[in-house]
């Protein structure tokens, strides 16, 4: 009999902490310290030691030698590790959250095929709003628990500890998991950046053992999944010809013109294609007791299904970590991203107006040209277009862990994101029509680099004794961003690439400028978290940031929060139910910041070349004055949020329900706000201006069974309401109009009692069936028998400004998302349904009309004479009809298929023999819209500001994709 | 700070100056406002374009015309430019003569642009400041406290400036001492239509014969040749913008092209701004000014391009109606860097201007002698050596104001004078304007509403209807 030492260590090389050592078939045992070391005594040769802890798959081993230590690995427990939770600056056991934390795993993200990871979560977790964006490369819009801010409303991501804005230059099959951190508990440690919540992103990391090189691919065909219905060309010079004669001119085409048009040019056919997208992606990953690594590689490419447009990324990752002795690891997440975009797509703006009576080639193959529409010919401009941007970016943190003594760990860690752009467009000479050509050609070229440091320092704590048990994090972090870049453009540059330089055209048309930002942070930060029992747990956090973008008066900001957490199933009444598994109550209260708003905003900036020209021989002389005004009180954007949650396990969790009620009230927002002319400021000035109140309910349930041996399955659901109100703006003036249509109208208004962006507008009664009717009703001046009669909401006999009213809202009152996952034997099949409910989208391409353009089928309906319809008015190409008004509003609801894979993996006994761990094909269908009432290329609508959401011009058709995928495990 | 520098001074000084060229300050905005708006002229362009147009030429705008809404910003915004100055300038430390200089060109140009948005919109608010947030709302001036703003600016402008020879030549373009007195005259006739007031006629005279006799203008002996670019800063010249082509761009106006002739070749034009019929007629037989204002289609112009007629089909389509006609006044021939890039300055004021005013001013005080010599200065620079265009004669106090109106007519056409002088002189002879107006049958002026435009619904929107009160009857 001696006394066994030895070391327990996980996959990841962490010491764990706590496992329990036991000589089967005995009660003798012990557990290990802080190092993950034990000592066990009376243990005989061919002794088997049972080695066991919460979070890891227990493991046998067999004594040989009692005298020589050992080394032993515990692998984590894939249906217990999401007892860990990752949140800012730490991890966490789920049992011991207090906030509000959504995650979805690497599994649910890189089994849609996206460029960016966020468009996974879309239908997954509650409280999440995400609105797809299919531009090639492009990233989807997300906006956690409502719009809290009329500015920008994007969250915060944190990638492996870098506090990021943007995460386009990461691969799907890079990503271990993700968690959104919701509530103020949560998101307070991130302080003035949390307003608008986080993202939590960890990257996979190599684990001990030998190494296993993975290889995953995927490759297949984007569709076009809506569009607009366009008239015919027959139609279109019916209408065309209808317009002039509502206007008094003469008419166009002749009876037999039109009778002998046919079909026309359907310009939206034209533009479009079935595009390709592919991704590959191969790893190796492995590691010893000292070093682990994981090194991956991945190429997606996905063509735009616009014509002309395209986007491919390289994309490179290396994460190891070395531990160099017991007490000190270092590690490094380091990624290289390249991409190649082709801008060059035809314009959907164009291909919706131009005429489809245009022929694409006219009959010697020159491009076609209309005879009385103002667009010119869709394909020729593409074609003429020359557009191709391209960029590099290294993100990645180095980092140092010591162990200073049990429980107390100091971290160092350097962040980094750092990356250049460069995009180039060139005009050649080209004729193809008197409205359509260049007679200069124009070489425009820019560039621009970012550079973000980040070094944090943190020292956390973490303690048990008797039924206590606290784990703690202070730190202080800076970050200092920096960013520069010019423009210049020139002309008379030759036709040929390889001269697409400035310096190759005329020197006096050279126009170059440059541009630089910097800002810097400095914060310091906590966070106490204390569990008694296993039962009362409380959590208290802190940060405290100061901010460049600030005036001196208002550089800093401290940002409290606080939360309580009862899990009732700890409690003895509950201990030995059989209904109920778990149960667990949580508040929690925090105030956080929003500080997303330009640099220098709180300066009186001098704009240059405002040039005039004096003198007898006309010389440009120098200009520059203060052109926008400045705000030096601006201050940051503060949200108080409360939230109240419950999770509730049923029958061993077989079903699980987990949901929260958030109360959000932003307060001092952020608006950039256009003053009134009179003020004469060129631009819009930041202020802090209202108070915004998000609230609502976000809701999953799971249940997760088995029939019989084979099959195993999950049926998730969940829900997300959103109610969105103004609370209040500057009360001098509480109007905020936005939603520019680029025609002098504005489709938004925000104010309080409505929600942010409400679109604004005329509330339609018909349409004037005859004189006698638009005599005795109120109407627009202009206004003849046909026209849209709109409502005199004041009843003053008059239909004026003051008669407009909010006419709906872009925000929907609920999300959700149904997922189904199942395997039976070999094969694994998942299902998501996706959707929203209560939106409504502007229509603004068919409102905004700028003369002679193409027509929607919704112009068929139209008026012509007494009786014939009392919707749509008669054809104009302006005037009247065309006011803002709940014309053009539509339903934005919609239900769509995400995403469906049917995967099929070989049965062990034949990878056995081809060598391989693992091999799975799948087949996948992304994006089909099971209902959708809005005739456009997509019911979701991205923008970039919150005042002006859902106005649809052109957006970016939705596409569906079929992919077949395959993953190989070595 | 910026300011207390020469060197930032002159450049926020020149900064006013680049505003001139603006979009809707001299361009776009009055094209609209003060000439399709008026009875010499027709939206032109194609028949749907510009609805902003459409609806300027038939008085339907409504109160968010957007066309409207620019003239009353850029104003502002070129305002504020000039307040920079007036509010910073004064602090810095520099050469006191530089500084009141620069100084002096900021108020004279503010001046300038108040009296437009007094002329467009009638009383506005005054903004003599830079204002901070809390103080973004600001009620209407009545228009008799926005005149007196504008005479006093003018009136101190007028002590400091230099006259236009007094200026080094690298300035020409600056305002002088003329403009300032120019503008005073102007000014005070404007004021006079509203109140009748005798005084202010002879205000107006007065300040007219200080640009008479100052001695730095003369009419320029050939009318056509003022409107070429060998006529830009010519001896007739009191208020001009600077403009140039250069190959880089930053020197240009867009005021040529939105008027250009409409067609593939020549300055590739919009064909906005078409002299009407009630125009063409107003000449006088053989008015060698009827053809130095008018293109006619098919003619050969003086550098040699020929106009194409719509019959000539020029795009290959039918899709753009050429017109008939066109402003000579503003034809820039071939020029660097193509569409918009005109080289063509704006003539802003002229010397006959002001003779008429005086003419005006004087006749309206019964010095019917004084008035018709310095009309028949302005006829006998018309008719050159023609045997034409004879003098006017009698003493007729009302026919004399006719030949006058009827003279500024000829002579400024398609100047961007014409809408407010028009509803100035229905001040005068009420219904003046709607008889005028009349002759498009599609035009809607009513007196009681149409004589200002509407405050834009979105400044209203923006400051509150009751500091911002609308307009009558919109």
């Amino acid at each position: 009999q001696d006394t066994v030492k030895g070391t327990i260590k996980s996959t990841t090389g962490e010491e764990v902490i706590g496992a329990s050592v036991v000589i089967k078939g005995t009660t003798t045992g012990t557990i290990t310290d802080y190092l993950g070391n034990f000592s066990l005594s009376g243990v005989k040769s061919a002794d088997v030691l049972v080695v066991s802890s919460i979070g890891y798959i227990p493991t046998e081993l067999t004594v040989q030698d009692p005298t020589a230590p050992l080394s032993i690995v515990l692998e984590e427990d894939i249906d217990q590790l999401e007892e860990v939770v990752v949140v800012g600056y730490g991890v966490m056991k789920k049992s011991d959250l207090t906030g509000s934390v959504g995650s979805i795993k690497s599994e649910d993200v890189d089994k849609i095929p996206a460029s960016n990871p966020m468009q996974a979560m879309q239908g997954k977790v509650s409280g999440v709003q995400i609105t797809s964006s299919s531009t090639p490369g492009g990233s989807p819009k997300v906006q956690i628990r409502g719009v809290g801010t009329t500015g920008d409303s994007n969250p915060l991501y944190v990638v492996d500890g870098m506090l990021l804005d943007d995460i386009s230059f990461l691969s799907s099959n890079d990503v271990a998991s993700m968690e959104v951190l919701k509530d103020a508990s949560a998101t307070a440690i991130y302080g003035s950046r949390g307003a608008n919540g986080v993202v939590i992103i960890t990257t996979k990391q190599g684990k001990v053992g030998t190494a296993k090189v993975s290889f995953s691919s995927y490759a297949g065909i984007q569709q076009m999944a809506a569009r607009p219905d366009m008239v015919t060309g027959q139609q279109y010079a019916m209408l065309q010809n209808e317009v002039l004669h509502n206007q008094g001119s003469d008419l166009l085409y002749t009876k037999d013109q039109i009778a002998n048009m046919g079909k026309g040019t359907d310009w939206i056919d034209e533009a479009t294609r079935n595009a390709a997208i592919q991704n590959y992606q191969v790893g190796i990953s492995g590691g010893s007791d000292k070093v682990m690594y994981n090194i991956t590689a991945g190429y997606f490419n996905q063509e735009g299904i616009v014509k002309g447009s395209a986007y491919d990324r390289f994309n490179f990752r290396i994460n190891n970590t070395y531990n160099l002795s017991k007490k000190v690891k270092v590690g490094h997440n380091i990624s290289f991203s390249t991409y190649n975009s082709i801008n060059e797509g035809v314009d959907l703006g164009d291909a919706y107006k131009a005429d489809p009576t245009m022929l694409v080639y006219d009959e010697n193959g020159y491009f076609g040209s209309s005879i009385n529409n103002d667009i010119g010919n869709p394909m020729a401009s593409s074609y003429y277009k020359n557009d191709v941007s391209e960029g590099n970016r290294l993100v990645g943190n180095v980092f140092l862990d010591y162990k200073i003594i049990e429980g107390l760990t100091f971290k160092t860690n350097v962040g980094f994101d750092h990356s250049t752009n460069d995009g180039k467009a060139y005009t050649p000479i080209y004729f193809v029509s008197g409205k359509q050509f260049s007679d200069i050609s124009t070489l425009r070229v820019s560039g621009n680099k970012f550079n973000t440091l980040l070094w944090e320092n943190t020292l956390s704590y973490l303690k048990e004794w008797g039924k206590h048990r606290i784990n703690g994090v202070v730190g202080i972090t800076t970050q200092n961003n920096f960013s520069e870049g010019w423009n210049g453009s020139e002309n008379d540059v030759p036709n040929s690439s390889n001269m697409w330089y400035l310096g190759t055209g005329s020197a006096d048309s050279r126009n170059v400028t440059q541009w630089a930002n910097t800002n810097s942070y400095l914060s310091f930060l906590g966070r106490l978290n204390y569990s008694y029992n296993n039962k009362y747990l409380a959590t208290a956090t802190f940060r405290s940031d100061g901010s460049s973008r600030f005036g001196e008066s208002n550089k800093f900001g401290l940002f409290p929060s606080l939360a309580l957490g009862w899990r009732v199933s700890e409690e003895e009444f509950l201990q030995t139910s059989e209904l109920i598994s778990n149960l667990k109550l949580r508040a929690s209260w925090g105030r956080i910041g929003n500080d997303k708003i330009g640099d220098y905003s709180q300066y009186s900036l001098i704009e240059n070349n405002l040039n005039p020209v004096f003198g007898p021989d006309q010389s440009l002389s120098q200009g520059g004055t203060v052109t926008t005004m400045a705000n030096s009180n601006l201050k940051w954007e503060t949200v108080e949020q409360y939230d109240i949650g419950l999770e509730i396990g049923f029958w061993e969790d077989k079903l699980t329900i987990d949901g929260d009620y958030y109360y959000k009230h932003t307060k001092d927002m952020l608006v950039y706000i256009s003053p009134p002319s009179l003020v004469g400021s060129a631009g819009a000035v930041p202020s802090n201006i209202g108070e915004v109140l998000n609230s609502g309910i976000d809701l999953n349930v799971t249940w997760n069974d088995n029939i019989g041996e084979d099959i195993h399955y999950t049926i998730g659901a969940n829900i997300s309401t959103i109610n969105n109100e103004v609370l209040a703006l500057d009360p001098n003036n509480p109007y905020i109009y936005s939603g520019d249509l680029g025609n002098g109208q504005n489709a938004t208004l925000t104010t309080p009692g409505e929600s942010i962006g409400s679109f604004y507008g005329y509330e339609t009664a018909g349409v004037f069936q005859n004189q006698e009717q638009l005599t005795n009703t109120p109407h627009l001046a202009g206004s003849v028998p046909g026209d849209m009669i709109y409502v005199d909401v004041n009843n003053d006999g008059v239909i004026n400004e003051k008669d407009k009213k909010v006419i709906g809202s872009p925000i929907p009152d609920f999300i959700y998302g149904v997922n189904l996952a199942a395997s039976y034997k070999n094969f694994d099949l998942s299902v998501l349904l996706q959707g929203q409910v209560g939106n409504e989208i502007y229509n603004a391409k068919k409102a905004v009309r700028w003369g002679t353009t193409n027509f929607e089928t919704s112009y068929l309906s139209r008026w012509t004479s007494e009786g014939t319809s009392n919707s749509e008015p008669r054809v104009t190409n302006g005037g009247v009809n065309y006011e803002v008004s709940d014309r053009f509003l539509e339903n934005g609801s919609y239900l769509k298929l995400g995403n469906v894979t049917l995967g099929y993996s070989l049965s062990e006994r034949i990878t056995e023999r081809i060598f391989v761990d693992k091999l799975r094909v799948y087949g996948s269908v992304s994006n089909i819209y099971l209902y959708q009432p809005y005739k456009s290329y997509s019911s979701e609508i991205t923008a970039n500001s919150p005042l002006a959401a859902g106005i649809d011009f052109n957006t970016y058709p939705l596409t569906a994709t079929y992919t077949l995928g395959l993953n190989i495990n070595f | 700070n910026y300011f207390n520098t020469q060197d930032g001074a002159l450049k926020a000084t020149n900064a006013i100056y680049e505003k001139l060229r603006g979009w809707n300050t001299t361009a776009w905005g009055p094209i609209g406002l003060v000439d399709v708006a008026s009875d010499d002229a027709n939206k032109g362009s194609t028949s749907t374009d510009s609805n902003d147009m459409i609806e300027l030429n038939n008085a339907t705008y409504l109160t968010n015309n957007g066309t409207i809404e620019g003239y009353y910003k850029e104003h502002y915004q070129a305002i504020n430019r000039c307040n920079q100055v007036i509010v910073n300038v004064p602090e810095a430390n520099f050469d006191k003569n530089e500084k009141d200089r620069y100084i002096a060109e900021a108020k004279c140009l503010r001046a300038f642009f108040y009296f437009n948005l007094v002329r467009a919109y009638g009383g506005v608010p005054i903004i003599d400041r830079l204002l901070q947030p809390e103080e973004y709302k600001q009620a209407r001036a009545s228009r008799d406290e926005t005149y007196d703003f504008i005479i006093q600016d003018l009136e101190e402008a007028a002590l400091v400036l230099p006259t236009k020879s007094g200026y080094g030549s690298a300035d020409l373009g600056r305002v002088t001492q003329g403009t300032a007195y120019a503008l005073l005259a102007k000014v005070h006739l404007f004021r006079a239509s509203f109140n009748g007031d005798a005084t202010e006629y002879g205000k107006a005279l007065t300040a007219a014969e200080k640009v008479v006799n100052s001695g730095e203008y003369t009419l320029y002996p050939n009318f056509a040749d003022i409107f070429k670019l060998s006529g830009e800063n010519s001896s007739e010249s009191i208020f001009e913008v600077q403009t140039h082509d250069f190959e880089q761009g930053g020197g240009s106006s867009q005021y040529s092209e939105i008027q250009g002739i409409r067609s593939n070749s020549l300055n590739r034009g919009w064909g906005f701004n078409i002299p009407s019929k009630s125009l063409r007629d107003e000449f006088e037989a053989n008015d060698p000014r009827y053809d130095a204002t008018i293109i006619t289609a098919g003619q050969t112009l003086y550098d040699g391009e020929v106009v194409p007629r719509p019959a000539d089909d020029v795009f290959g389509d039918n899709s753009d109606p050429i017109s008939e006609f066109y402003s000579y006044k503003v034809y820039a021939p071939s020029h660097n860097g193509g569409n918009g890039n005109s080289p063509m300055n704006i003539r802003l004021i002229r010397y006959s201007d002001i003779l008429l005013i005086a003419a005006e001013a004087a006749n309206a005080q019964g010095n019917t002698t004084k008035a018709l010599n310095y009309l028949n200065m302005v006829r006998a620079r018309a008719r050159g050596n023609l045997n034409v265009l004879p003098d006017v004669v009698g003493a007729d106090q009302v026919v004399v104001r006719e030949a006058i109106w009827h003279e500024r007519r000829v002579e400024l056409a398609m100047e961007q004078h014409r809408y407010f002088d028009l509803m100035r002189m229905d001040n005068v002879v009420p219904g003046y304007a709607k008889t005028k107006l009349s002759e498009n049958t599609d035009n809607k002026f009513d007196a009681s509403k149409n004589k200002v435009y509407p405050i834009p619904q979105s400044e209203i929107n923006a400051v509150g209807s009751d500091l911002l009160e609308q307009n009558p009857n919109y």
